[in-house]
């Protein structure tokens, strides 16, 4: 088996039958971490522990015991998911010596169905970021062209899949986190529908947005993981009790009888033209594939980044407000003196934890939750989000899964739009909208621009409708032709 | 328009110590994201009802039974400065 390409499917198939050992192929990803994560900063942490947990998997087959669907399978953490006795920073000098008590649901169900956890991996701080440059541990870089970001703020997971550091990848979606850097480093990933997945364990930037969702080489391998993450979690209570399907084994590229949408407003943006093309040969297949094409309407959409700004950040004031240099995190250093007061305890501990873009947002958030603004900008927000919401739900009545763009174009220079905030921010125009409704989306590899960057095609469908969103996946990664383009690291 | 003053009165509120150079680099740039995000004023709300959670989820009844779920050696681990099983901060008096 060539470990570096196998498929999730693949390599556990060759842990279980023995024809290689869980510990083989922990080794064999994590020399590859050794060799390229100098070159891409992809990972802030590695596990030492990680070839004990493959060997316990592997003494688990030798002893004939049943083992779960992930058997043997390395996985990359996003650095912002607990790991019981492994470090987790969420990317923040504040947390930069943090070792949780306990494991993030998600890790836990990971690691109960064999998976290996090999590390944790690089992101925008506290996930506030599209492009990892605000990471107290160095930007993380794009294995297709190292001069790119890989986007954010799951780049360490998309930049770490893309170089195959690891066979599959996990990360977090607030406002597009998961699906734009998939989209820049061309790989799949899904956010699935908010209650989902638990959020249990997970460093907290924007509750009622956050979600945590599988990043990996294909379709199938994305709902695999998927499957074994998500399901209702006793410690939280925003997790649906759905029952969660077996999306990898009901995978069905047959788009007959399906209706795709594409929302007129997304089109009318001024989108590169590259992207373009890679939207309309998406477009070109799942028809061919027998679907139905019709256009939509959702007139809210293009206030979806003032909307997801104003509570993303209102409640990131609230969230954030734990790190206070008490319990746990960075403290500002008082040995040789005594602090005037314990508000001036507090502010320096912060003032020192946090990095700029964090201040921006907290300070944002406060400022549109302080009083005589809420009504005009926290509650505004949220009224508005009704109406976003209310749109998705008309447009579904019409069609099955939109299809778009995940980003007005591809993976942008590192250093090009650290310097204008508002313009960075507005990067998130085609997936903030997804998170503020609610909805799984997901971005499939669709092609690549003339500069050899990746172009991801964004999905998105109903509330608990990930099913749909894996088939329209599965058509366009099975009508795509193979290609023989590498990242520039490999 | 945010003075720097108004910033100064916000980075109270978030207990958050803010240099000079990041007082004024902040009152321009919430200045001009805030002024952008003024367009969602235009949008007629009237009657309409904030929505916090977007996916419908039901509320349950769990059993109310007793768990350990940590331990407080392990909870305290990363405590800056502790006494006992007590978090130790400076004095303030």
């Amino acid at each position: 088996v060539d470990l570096t390409q196998a498929t999730l499917f693949e390599i556990r198939e060759a842990v279980q039958s023995r024809k290689t050992s869980a510990v083989e192929v922990t080794e064999h990803f994590l020399a590859r971490v050794k060799n390229l994560n100098p070159k891409l900063n992809a990972f802030i942490t590695v596990n030492e522990k990680a070839i004990d947990a493959a060997k316990a998997v592997d003494a688990k087959i030798a002893s004939g015991a049943k083992v779960g669907p992930l058997a043997g399978v390395p996985v990359a953490v996003k650095d912002l998911l607990c790991t019981e006795g492994l470090r987790t920073t969420a990317g923040s000098k504040i947390l930069s010596e943090f070792i949780p008590p306990y494991s993030a649901t998600v890790v836990q169900r990971l690691e109960s169905s064999g998976a290996v956890v090999i590390g944790k991996t690089n992101l925008d701080e506290f996930a506030m970021g599209s492009s990892n440059e605000t990471s107290a541990f160095g930007a993380c870089l794009n294995p297709w062209n190292p001069e790119y970001v890989p986007g954010g703020s799951s780049g360490g997971s998309a930049s770490a899949l893309a170089a195959r550091l690891a066979p599959a990848a996990i990360g977090t979606d607030t406002g597009g986190s998961i699906r734009q850097p998939s989209s820049f480093c061309g790989v799949y990933g899904i956010k699935p529908t908010y209650g989902r997945v638990s959020r249990y364990g997970i460093v907290a930037y924007a509750s009622s947005l956050d979600q945590a969702g599988p990043m990996a080489q294909n379709t199938r391998d994305c709902a695999l993981l998927l499957e074994t993450m998500s399901g209702h979690c006793g410690f939280d209570a925003t997790t649906s009790q759905e029952e969660v399907p077996a999306w990898s084994s009901l995978l069905n590229d047959d788009l007959k009888g399906m209706t795709i949408g594409l929302p007129k407003e997304y089109f009318s943006e001024k989108i590169d033209p590259d992207t373009s093309a890679v939207v309309q040969n998406a477009i070109e297949i799942v028809k061919k594939r027998g679907a139905k094409i019709v256009e939509v309407s959702l007139p809210m959409a293009k206030h979806a980044v003032p909307i997801y700004y104003l509570i993303a950040t209102s409640e990131a004031s609230s969230n954030l407000a734990r790190y206070d240099g008490v319990r746990f995190g960075h403290r500002a250093d008082y040995s040789k003196r005594q602090a005037k007061n314990i508000e001036e305890f507090y502010s320096i501990t912060r003032g020192e934890g946090f990095g700029t873009e964090v201040k921006r947002r907290i300070m944002l958030g406060t400022y549109a939750l302080s009083s005589g603004y809420y009504d005009a900008y926290y509650q505004k927000a949220c009224q508005v989000r009704r109406l976003l919401r209310d749109d998705f739900t008309r447009a579904f009545q019409s069609c099955d899964v939109l299809l778009n763009p995940v980003t007005i174009s591809p993976a942008f220079k590192l250093g090009s739009r650290v310097k204008d905030v508002l313009e960075m921010y507005l990067n998130d125009i085609f997936t903030t909208s997804t998170n503020l409704a609610g909805l799984p989306g997901m971005s499939v590899p669709g092609g690549f621009s003339s500069q050899g960057l990746p172009i991801g095609v964004q999905l998105t469908a109903n509330h608990f409708a990930e099913q749909k969103i894996f088939n329209v996946a599965l058509a366009i990664e099975n009508a795509l032709p193979k290609t023989d383009k590498k990242p520039q690291v490999i | 328009m945010i003075s720097k003053e108004n910033v100064q009165q916000v980075s109270h509120l978030a207990r958050l110590r803010l240099t000079e150079d990041e007082l004024q680099l902040l009152a321009e740039q919430l200045s001009s994201v805030l002024d952008h995000f003024q367009e969602i004023v235009k949008v007629d709300t009237k009657g309409v009802v904030p929505l916090v959670t977007a996916s419908d989820i039901a509320m349950y009844l769990r059993e109310d039974k007793v768990e350990r779920v940590s331990d407080t050696e392990k909870l305290m681990q990363n405590a800056p400065e502790k006494s006992g099983h007590l978090f130790k901060v400076p004095p303030v008096v």
